[in-house]
């Protein structure tokens, strides 16, 4: 499968720093969107360090047989949490520092999708929108029944984290995996896009303009300015295109 | 959007099949490409367990018929039975009360009308004629399901030590019935432990028998599928995964993994109601997943990798993982002799070797040298241990090295790592109160109000 990607970032309209991290690279079929966790020291860092990491991971083989191409994800997932939990080992200023991370490996004709915390992936298929990630906060695990009441500390945020990396030594992934079909379109966001856009409005934006692919990042980010743009804003489009 | 409504399937909460059409849903459901634990969203839709049938019904009906039509009749006993009744009296007294036509002319329109009434009658003949065979259909049903041995007589079957002959017996006699006698109130709660014994000592499922009701309560992140099939699906799908993790090299979190890991003790703690043998869902999924070992056992045994690539090595690892657990959960010794120096090695290896000693001095030489990223997984199961040595020592003090140990520890069985834990609720409480001074005894003996349900007293 062939894909194509583009991908923008934007500090919103309330933020003074943009925390979010992004890179692309359609001829290796590696996409990555980190999300700093705001309110600590180092959000801007710890994205930029995920993503560098991952990158390094992937850069620094050849080749990933297809059977191993998930356990390799959650070591370079692994490898980016110890990164990040090392630099803050260094600069206690910075200590304690986390992210969020979609990482998309496109291998054959398959998607491989590492996930840890709120950003999120949808799937837009024949104007349908499906969202593919599972959002590692409160409310979430809350709703699952992951998280029973007797286990929230009083005051508990829907939307505060359960998982990121740099929380902790160990950092369990989400790994999603999935067959692709040409005119598939995976969506990867930070939550500054989906705490202002509703998925319907998200899946006409594209139905809409799926035309003018290279246009679509910015054009949502404009949605998610114009519904207040309380976060940074960070979104990935990675269309596939058959052979 | 576009006009024919899709679905997406989310297996296993990590493989994504589809998106797919209803109908396209229908024959994947048929070729059992996903089971009733797995989740299906539509557009902008929430995710929603296919077992879940308020939710699904809810959020998408069409579905929610669709498997009360393809299923057995547990699953669609709340959703579809109704239904089925009053559209057939709906249709039929439509049929009776409509007036016959009187012919109006001649000629073809004539001809029109009497080939109308002719259809109409064919219409409601046939539709008396399937009625009554449904009807005589339950009844012979009915009948059948008299034919059912008392539950007593399975229940004597079900205490001999060799269970082939329950197995038989119920296989033949109850298996078949068992959606209308898991249905009916009178006798539906004495028979399913006895269902749960077949289904854990068979394939893990009964057909007419729902997951949902077989596994009953589970911790709510322990979604495991726990069938002989699901278990060998998913060595194959996490081969690489697995053998990292048994190797040491790494964490990894799948059905295996969670499973080898489970502490057998904290299992025996926990017997549930409806449940005997096995005494829970734990120990039910550990039966299946040792069926499932041990069913490619003489391919592997052969030099012939088995499903997955399974070598012998792991194969011996695993199942002597297994044998030690089920063994414990028993109250059986662990493993004797030549398997136990084999199962001294890798991360299973390693936690054998904590769950069988009884003091904290032979422990420590258990700690085997481990990737880094394992050290809260390790520090967890150490605390366990831990508590299971001062369990088994029965009345006392526990002396200063085990209250250091257990300070040092504790911290490790509040993970903030869910998904990767088990509950720790009662154990954390047993430690407060051993750490807090109180003799070991004194200490069970508050474990017993706290928590009547567990077992913290062998």
């Amino acid at each position: 499968m062939r894909i194509r990607m583009a991908g923008a970032t934007d500090i919103g309209r309330r933020r003074k720093g943009n925390q979010d991290s992004i890179f692309y690279d359609e001829s290796r079929g590696l996409g990555i969107v980190a999300d700093g966790i705001g309110g600590r020291k180092g959000g801007e860092i710890a994205s930029s360090i995920a993503v560098n990491s991952i990158k390094k991971s992937f850069f620094g083989v050849e080749s990933i047989r297809f059977g191993e191409v998930n356990s390799f994800l959650v070591d370079a997932i692994d490898e980016a949490n110890a990164s990040i939990l090392a630099r803050g080992e260094l600069e206690p200023e910075i200590h304690g520092m986390g992210t969020t991370l979609n990482c998309l490996a496109f291998v054959g004709n398959r998607l491989h999708l590492g996930h840890v915390g709120d950003s999120r992936s949808y799937l837009f298929q024949d104007g349908n929108i499906f969202q593919l990630t599972i959002d590692h906060n409160v409310g979430t695990f809350a709703d699952r029944g992951w998280l029973r009441p007797r286990q929230l500390l009083p005051g508990s945020k829907n939307e505060a984290l359960v998982k990121a990396l740099g929380l902790g030594p160990i950092c369990e992934a989400d790994i999603y995996e999935m067959e692709l079909k040409a005119g598939q379109v995976i969506i990867t966001c930070s939550d500054g896009l989906t705490g202002m856009v509703p998925d319907a409005e998200i899946a006409r934006i594209i139905r809409k303009n799926i035309f003018n692919f290279e246009t679509l990042p910015s054009l949502l980010i404009a949605a998610a300015n114009a519904a207040g743009g309380v976060d940074n804003i960070t979104v990935l489009v990675s269309e596939v295109r058959g052979h | 959007m576009g006009s024919t409504k899709i679905y997406l399937v989310r297996r296993d909460c990590r493989q994504f099949l589809g998106p797919m059409t209803k109908d396209e849903f229908r024959r994947s459901l048929a070729r059992l490409d996903f089971g009733l634990q797995d989740e299906i969203s539509g557009h902008t839709g929430p995710w929603v367990i296919l077992d879940h049938k308020e939710q699904l019904t809810e959020a998408y009906p069409e579905i929610s018929s669709l498997l009360a039509e393809s299923l057995p009749l547990s699953w669609r006993e709340t959703t579809s039975h109704a239904r089925i009744i009053s559209r057939h009296r709906t249709k039929s007294d439509r049929g009776l009360k409509s007036p016959s036509h009187k012919g109006g002319g001649d000629g073809f329109q004539e001809y029109l009308v009497k080939r109308r009434n002719r259809n109409r009658f064919v219409t409601v003949f046939a539709l008396l004629l399937v009625i009554g065979l449904g009807y005589a259909y339950q009844a012979y049903l009915l009948k059948k399901k008299d034919d059912v041995p008392p539950v007593s007589e399975m229940q004597a079957l079900s205490e001999k030590p060799d269970l082939t002959e329950f197995l038989n017996a119920m296989g033949i006699k109850v298996i078949p019935y068992a959606a209308k006698i898991i249905k009916s109130q009178k006798n539906g709660s004495s028979w399913l432990p006895l269902f749960r014994l077949y289904a854990f000592n068979s394939t893990g499922n009964i057909e007419g028998i729902s997951q949902k009701i077989l596994k009953g309560e589970v911790q709510a992140n322990f979604n495991l599928e726990c069938t002989v099939e699901s278990w060998k699906r998913n060595w194959k799908e996490n081969e690489v995964q697995t053998q990292q993790f048994l190797s040491g090299q790494s964490l990894q979190k799948n059905q295996w993994t969670r499973l080898l890991s489970m502490d057998p003790n904290w299992i025996k703690r926990r017997p549930q109601k409806g449940w005997e043998k096995p005494i829970n869902i734990y120990e039910g999924c550990l039966m299946t997943a040792d069926l499932a070992i041990h069913s490619v056992a003489e391919e592997v045994m052969a030099g012939r990798p088995g499903q997955g690539g399974l070598t012998k090595e792991v194969f011996q690892a695993v199942r002597l993982r297994l044998e030690h657990q089920l063994n414990v959960v028993r109250g059986l010794p662990s493993i004797s002799g030549a398997d136990a120096s084999a199962n001294e090695v890798g991360t299973l290896g390693m936690l054998t070797c904590l769950e069988t000693q009884t003091t904290v001095v032979a422990m420590s030489k258990c700690k085997t040298v481990i990737h880094s990223k394992l050290d809260s997984f390790i520090g967890e199961h150490f605390v366990l241990a831990l508590i299971q040595v001062a369990v088994g020592q029965g009345k006392g003090v526990a002396d200063e090295l085990w209250k250091s140990a257990a300070k040092d520890g504790a911290g490790f069985m509040r993970s903030e790592d869910i998904m990767g834990s088990m509950e720790y609720v009662s154990e954390l409480k047993f430690l407060e109160l051993v750490l807090g001074g109180l003799e070991i005894d004194q200490a069970k003996g508050k474990m017993k109000i706290e928590f009547p349900d567990q077992k913290f007293d062998q």
